[in-house]
C-alpha cells in the first residue's frame, strides 16, 4: 500500500542571475506550494518568526520576513509578524518580557520600518495571555497554551530558520511552533515542568555533585543571580536547590552551560522526551486554525549549531542549504533535515571537529540525539508525515521571470535613467582629464605581486 | 494636599521653548521620582482616530520618552484600541494610526510603542472594582505589569463627560474590549428615523452589525448594540444621541474604571494634561473643529483629581477663541462654561465622586512657571 506523502518545495542556495535571488527563489515557492490559498482577503495573518536572543547575529535576515510579508499583503491579507516571550532560561536573557524582545527585536531589524508590517509579541506583556487547547492526540502533552496573538489570527506562515538545538536537537517548522507559539503556560509543559517529582527529575534541574564546584566556581554568584524565585545558593560543596521554590525555568541549567561549567543540567532522556512534547505544543498550535489555513516555510541558511536563542552563534555547520515550502510541518522539517545532512560539512564547525561526512546524521552528533525524534512524534500525532515528496525548484531565466519580483517593472535604464541622461549626461557633460594609456599597458604588471 | 503645577502657554524664548518646558516637567519631584533606572515606565497617551486633526505633536511625546530613556527608565508608549471600528478596532490598523501620525516605532521609540491590552484588545485580565457602579473591569495586561507611569493627556471637551483630561485617560485607555463594554454597558443609543437622511456613514464602524442594512433601509437592532458609540461619533446629521439617563451612570463607572487601574499599578503614577488644541472632539472622532479656547500650556499633578479640577477651572476663566463654536454658542467671555455649553456636560460630578472614593483633591497648592525655572 503506498504511504501518503506530502509535497515539499526545494530551491538550493546559490544564484547567478536575477531569478535566483534568495528572495526571488522564497517569493516563487509561497505561490508553488500554494501558500497563497492559506490567505483570504482581509484575513490577519500571522508570519511567525524567532526574533533572535540579543547579540546573536544567525537569526533571520529582515529581508527574508519582508518579501513574505509583501506576498501576504500582495494575497489580500494583513500580516503581522511575532513572536512569544521566553522562560527566564539564563540571566542575560532579553526576551523574558514583551517589551525587552520589542528592543532586541528592533535592534535585529523586525520592526515596522524594515517589515512594513507590525513586529508585536503574540502573549502579552508577560506571557500570560494565552488561550488552552485540548490535546486528546499528543503523545506525552495533552493541552498546550498558545500565545493569543496567535490563537486570533486568520491565517499563519511558520517562517522558520533552519538551525541546531542543545536540547531539541534540530530547530525548524515544528519547533517555530511547538515552543515559539506556546505561552510561558505553554512553554512550562512543554519542557515538561513538574513532569515527576525531584527524585525523578524530569524537567528539574539535575544537580552533578562531582562537577559542581561550588564556591571556586568563577560563576558562582551568576548561579545564583540566575534564578528568577532565588531557589539557589551556592555553598563550597556545591549548588543547593529548593525544590520547593523550583519554577523549572531552565535559568540555572541554561547559565551553567553556557558558561561551559556542567553543575547543573538536565537528565539524558529529558532531551527525546522534550523533542516529543514539543511536537505535541506545535499540533497544539495548529488546532487553533481552520484546515488549510497554515503555511509553511524555511530557509536553510546560516546553519548555526545552535539555536537563535543563543546569545552568540557557532560556525555554520553546513553552507547554505536552501529554502524550502510546504503544507506539512513533519515533511518540511524531514526534507530539510535530510538536505542538511546530506550538505558538506561546515569548515572549522563542530561538525568538522566531530569527523562527520556528508550524508551523516549532523545534529544527531552535534546534539546527542537525532532531529527525527520530533518527526516522529510528529507523525504520530497526526500533525504531518515523514514522507515526502521533495519538488526540487529551480527558477527558468527568461525576461519575464527576471522582472518578476524586481521593484518596479520597467528597468530603470528605460525610465527614468533615459529621460535624465537626456537633460545631462555625466560621461559628456565636461571633459575628463587624461593620460595616455600606452606605457601603463605594460607598468600594469609592477602591480602584480604574483607576476 | 498635592501641588499642581502651571506651565504657562505661552512661548517667549528659547529658556520656555515646548521642549525646555518638557525638560522642566523632569525636574518636579513627583515626577523624577517615578523616572527610576530599570524600572520600567509606561507613557500613556491618546492615539488619535485618523482623520482627527488636531493630535499633539509627536514631539512631545517623543522628547518625554527620550527623556525617561536617558535617565535610564524602561519607557514604552502605549494606549487602548477603540471599542467602534474604526481604524484603531484592530492590531494592524491601530500600528497604521500610530505610524500615520508620526509615532514611529523604529526610529525613535526603539519598538516600545505597544497596545494595553495588546494586539487583539482583549489580552488582560478582570478586577473586581470596590464601588458601587462596577462590579468589576478588564485591564490589559501591561498596566498590571508595569512598574510606574505617565499619564499625558491631551486636553478636549467629551461628549458625555465634559472633559477628555486625565480621569478619562487613566479610566478608559487601559481596558480591554471587555473592560470597556462594562463601562459602556449603561450608555443607551437613540436612533432618531426621522433626522437619519440615510447616508449610511455609520455603517462601517458599528463592529456588531446592530447599525445595518445600506443607505435608504438602515435599522439599529437594540438587542446586538454594544454601546461603543461608533455611530454617535460617526453621524454627520446627530441623528444618533445617547439617552441622558444613561450618562450619571457611565460618569461614575468611569471613575471607578480609573481607581481601579490606579489601584493594580504597581509604583506610582504621575499625571500631564496638555491644555493646547483643545477641540470640541476627542481624539477618538475621526475629525475634528478648531480649537476653541487658547493653548493654555501644561497643568502636571500627581494627583489626577486635582490635575483635571484644575484644567476645568483653567478652561472656564479662558476667553473663548472667535470663529470657533464657542463663539457660535456665546461662551467666548471669559468665565462663561465652554464646556457646558459644548457638550451639556461638566466634570464636576464626575470630580466630585472620584474625591469622594480617595483618588484625589479638588482642593491643591497651585504653583506656576517656565522651562526656565528650577
Amino acid at each position: 500500500m503506498a504511504q501518503k506523502s506530502s509535497k515539499v518545495w526545494f530551491a538550493a542556495a546559490g544564484a547567478t542571475n536575477w531569478t535566483e535571488s534568495t528572495i526571488c527563489k522564497a517569493k516563487d515557492l509561497f505561490y508553488a506550494a500554494g501558500l497563497d490559498k492559506c490567505i483570504e482577503k482581509d484575513d490577519s495573518v500571522a508570519i511567525k518568526v524567532h526574533c533572535g536572543e540579543y547579540n546573536r547575529t544567525a537569526c533571520l535576515r529582515p529581508e527574508f520576513v519582508a518579501a513574505i510579508v509583501e506576498e501576504v499583503k500582495a494575497c489580500g491579507g494583513k500580516p503581522f509578524v511575532t513572536d512569544t516571550t521566553t522562560l527566564t532560561y539564563h540571566l542575560y536573557n532579553n526576551r523574558c518580557t514583551a517589551q525587552m524582545e520589542l528592543e532586541g527585536a528592533n535592534r535585529h531589524g523586525l520592526n515596522w520600518a524594515s517589515l512594513q508590517a507590525p513586529f508585536i509579541i503574540a502573549d502579552g506583556f508577560y506571557g500570560e495571555d494565552d488561550l488552552r487547547i485540548e490535546l486528546p492526540e499528543g503523545n506525552i502533552l495533552k493541552e498546550t497554551y498558545i500565545g493569543r496573538g496567535i490563537y486570533e489570527a486568520d491565517a499563519i506562515i511558520n517562517l522558520a530558520h533552519a538551525k541546531g538545538h542543545p536540547i531539541t536537537a534540530f530547530g525548524g517548522c515544528i519547533k517555530n511552533f511547538g515552543i515559539g507559539a506556546q505561552s510561558k503556560r505553554g512553554k512550562y509543559q512543554t519542557h515538561l515542568a513538574f513532569w515527576g517529582d525531584p527524585e525523578d527529575a524530569i524537567g528539574y534541574p539535575k544537580v552533578n555533585r562531582t562537577a559542581c564546584k561550588g564556591t571556586e566556581c568563577a560563576y558562582h554568584k551568576m548561579c545564583e543571580d540566575s534564578c528568577p524565585d532565588e531557589a539557589i545558593k551556592v555553598e563550597p560543596d556545591g549548588v543547593v536547590l529548593d525544590y520547593e521554590k523550583c519554577a523549572l525555568c531552565y535559568s540555572c541549567q541554561v547559565t551553567c552551560m553556557f558558561t561551559g561549567m556542567e553543575g547543573i543540567g538536565f537528565r539524558d532522556d529529558y532531551f527525546p522526551l522534550a523533542q516529543i512534547a514539543m511536537a505535541d505544543a506545535a499540533l497544539g498550535c495548529v488546532k487553533t486554525f481552520k484546515p488549510g489555513k497554515v503555511g509553511y516555510m524555511a530557509y536553510a541558511f546560516d546553519i548555526a549549531p545552535e539555536c537563535d536563542c543563543f546569545p552568540w552563534n557557532g560556525i555554520y555547520v553546513a553552507p547554505d542549504v536552501g529554502v524550502f515550502a510546504s503544507k506539512d510541518a513533519v515533511a518540511i522539517d524531514a526534507a530539510i533535515c535530510d538536505m542538511i545532512d546530506k550538505a558538506p560539512i561546515g569548515p572549522n564547525s563542530r561538525a568538522e571537529e566531530l569527523g562527520l561526512k556528508p550524508g551523516e546524521d549532523k545534529f544527531k552528533a552535534i546534539n546527542a540525539f537525532t532531529p527525527r525524534i520530533q518527526l516522529k512524534a510528529g507523525e504520530k500525532n497526526g500533525l504531518g508525515t515523514m514522507n515526502y515528496e521533495l519538488i526540487e525548484y529551480e527558477p527558468e531565466l527568461n525576461p519575464e521571470n527576471i522582472s518578476k519580483w524586481q521593484i518596479r517593472k520597467t528597468p530603470m535604464t528605460v525610465s527614468p535613467m533615459r529621460q535624465v541622461f537626456k537633460n545631462h549626461h555625466l560621461a559628456r557633460e565636461f571633459e575628463f582629464v587624461r593620460e595616455p594609456l600606452d606605457k601603463w599597458l605594460v607598468d600594469w604588471k609592477n602591480f602584480d605581486p604574483t607576476a | 494636599m498635592a501641588n499642581v503645577y502651571w506651565i504657562k502657554g505661552r512661548s517667549t524664548h528659547i529658556q520656555n521653548s515646548l521642549i525646555s518646558n518638557i525638560d522642566a516637567l523632569f525636574r518636579l519631584e513627583e515626577l523624577a521620582t517615578l523616572v527610576e533606572p530599570d524600572v520600567s515606565l509606561a507613557i500613556k497617551f491618546n492615539l488619535s482616530e485618523i482623520g482627527y486633526g488636531h493630535y499633539l505633536p509627536p514631539v512631545i511625546l517623543g522628547s518625554i520618552f527620550e527623556k525617561a530613556r536617558t535617565k535610564g527608565a524602561r519607557a514604552m508608549l502605549t494606549d487602548g484600541g477603540s471599542l467602534f471600528k474604526g481604524s484603531r478596532y484592530d492590531g494592524y490598523n491601530w500600528g497604521d494610526s500610530a505610524i500615520l501620525q508620526g509615532y514611529s516605532c523604529a526610529e525613535l521609540f526603539h519598538n516600545q510603542v505597544m497596545q494595553s491590552a495588546g494586539y487583539t484588545n482583549e489580552e488582560g485580565n478582570f478586577w473586581p472594582v470596590d464601588g458601587d457602579h462596577l462590579a468589576g473591569v478588564d485591564i490589559g495586561s501591561l498596566l498590571t505589569d508595569t512598574g510606574n507611569m505617565i499619564v499625558v493627556s491631551h486636553i478636549t471637551a467629551h461628549p458625555l463627560l465634559g472633559l477628555a483630561g486625565a480621569l478619562y485617560n487613566l479610566g478608559l485607555g487601559f481596558l480591554t474590549n471587555s473592560g470597556k463594554l462594562k463601562v459602556h454597558a449603561c450608555l443607551e443609543i437613540e436612533y432618531d428615523t426621522g433626522i437619519c437622511n440615510q447616508c449610511g456613514v455609520c455603517l462601517p464602524y458599528c463592529p456588531t452589525g446592530a447599525m445595518s442594512g445600506k443607505p435608504g433601509k438602515i435599522t439599529l437592532n437594540r438587542h446586538t448594540c454594544n454601546r461603543c458609540l461608533g455611530c454617535f461619533i460617526t453621524c454627520p446629521h446627530q441623528a444618533i444621541r445617547i439617552k441622558p439617563e444613561g450618562i450619571k451612570e457611565y460618569q461614575s463607572c468611569v471613575v471607578e474604571a480609573a481607581q481601579t487601574v490606579l489601584g493594580k499599578l504597581r509604583g506610582k503614577a504621575f499625571f500631564i494634561n496638555f491644555i493646547k488644541s483643545v477641540t470640541p472632539q476627542t481624539d477618538e472622532f475621526p475629525f475634528s473643529d478648531n480649537p476653541f479656547i487658547p493653548d493654555l500650556g501644561i497643568i502636571a499633578s500627581s494627583d489626577p483629581v486635582a490635575a483635571d479640577w484644575a484644567t476645568y477651572q483653567m478652561i472656564v476663566q479662558s476667553p473663548g477663541i472667535p470663529g470657533s463654536v464657542a463663539q457660535d454658542l456665546g461662551v467666548l467671555e471669559k468665565g462663561t462654561d465652554k464646556i457646558r455649553a459644548i457638550t451639556g456636560q461638566s466634570p464636576e460630578d464626575m470630580l466630585a465622586y472620584a474625591e469622594q472614593i480617595k483618588m484625589g483633591s479638588r482642593r491643591f497648592e497651585m504653583l506656576t512657571g517656565t522651562g526656565a525655572m528650577n
